[in-house]
């Protein structure tokens, strides 16, 4: 009974041995579900962000996919850093499926977000989107734009206001000094821990 | 032979295993790469081509979606990103000698990009139309008198 056991266990080893690509996991998706799902472009334009960021809204969460030296130098308010290279790692599971929150990836520009984008989905998770255009977007749009007519309507004097108050925000956090911007981040993620554990 | 009957059981088990394994590994309806790949992939060589830098006959064009560029890609093959698992896009790739280059919208290209490469497909580029992509082009200054403000 033993040489048989034996034969078995060294039979599997020599087998799993031989499967290629079996370290580090791979996506849940097959390829024609995911290919279905990331048919459909999911993004948020960078005004509707800015307003995600004045209203704080709790069902939204951003994710900085740049390197953290990046991150540090500048990053839209509420957001949070995974560099894309350690987006696969396990750690990050529960971060991008959160119940009831929308995931909202940028970069500098579209496409390492939407390539995050689809690693994200790929790897089971819902209600993950783009920021179109990125960064470069944002401070072309929500930074740097300005009115330039006579007569302003309500509509264009909400958005306008909208992007004021993220452009106030933006340059009130990333004014901060390091110190000062790592308790903030502290603070966030105590609370957060505090939140999702309930009391 | 007597050896042999005493083994069936265990022979028997190391085929159906096999057979899973095989069948699960060769399975062309499954991503066959992990997703580390991904990230090791763009770190070890730069996937965005520029336009401007482009070398057309290092490479396979490949056109997503409904924008044509006939004028600059005469030769290229267009496909529709749903078309993106068909057997014959895939077996046109797969034999295919040059580097393959995606272009059209460029969500829907990172899009293909990263599921290509998890198909196990190599030597895969997009082209870009921005210089610099993936580079913040805006410098933002700190105002330091505000903050103070603000912190108060």
């Amino acid at each position: 009974m033993r040489v048989k056991i034996s034969v078995l266990l060294v039979g599997l080893g020599v087998l799993l041995a031989f499967i290629p690509g079996g370290a580090g996991k791979s996506f849940r998706l097959r390829p024609s579900e995911l290919v279905g799902k990331a048919a459909v472009d999911n993004y948020f334009t960078v005004d509707e962000v800015a307003r995600f960021v004045n209203t704080e809204d709790s069902t939204v969460q951003l994710i900085d996919v740049r390197n953290a030296a990046e991150f540090r130098f500048c990053n839209i308010p509420g957001s949070v850093n995974i560099p894309f290279e350690n987006l696969t790692e396990t750690g990050w599971e529960s971060a991008l499926n959160r119940e009831n929150v929308r995931t909202i990836f940028y970069s500098n520009d579209d496409l390492l977000a939407s390539m995050a984008q689809t690693i994200a989905t790929g790897m089971g998770n819902e209600n993950v989107f783009v920021m179109k255009g990125g960064l470069n977007e944002w401070f072309q749009t929500v930074m740097f734009s300005e009115f330039s007519g006579e007569t302003i309507t309500a509509r264009e004097n909400a958005l306008f206001e909208n992007r004021f108050r993220a452009r106030a925000a933006f340059n009130q956090m990333n004014s901060l000094p390091d110190s000062l911007k790592n308790k903030y981040f502290d603070a966030k993620r105590l609370q957060r821990k505090k939140l999702d554990g309930g009391c | 032979m007597k050896n042999l009957k005493e083994f069936a059981l265990v022979i028997g088990i190391l085929l159906v295993v096999a057979v899973l394994v095989f069948a699960r590994t060769f399975n062309k309806n499954r991503f066959s790469e992990s997703t580390q790949h991904i990230a090791e992939t763009l770190k070890n060589e730069p996937v965005f081509v520029e336009a401007d830098n482009l070398q057309i006959n290092d490479y396979l064009v490949v056109e997503l979606g409904e924008n044509s560029n006939k004028e600059m890609f005469p030769s290229a093959v267009k496909v529709s990103f749903e078309a993106l698992t068909d057997k014959n896009f895939r077996k046109q790739l797969e034999i295919s000698e040059k580097k393959i280059l995606l272009t059209g919208d460029e969500l829907q290209t990172a899009k293909a990009w990263v599921i290509l490469n998890q198909l196990g497909v190599g030597n895969l580029f997009i082209l870009t139309e921005k210089e610099k992509t993936e580079k913040l082009r805006y410098n933002f200054n700190p105002d330091t008198t505000k903050a103070v403000v603000y912190v108060e």
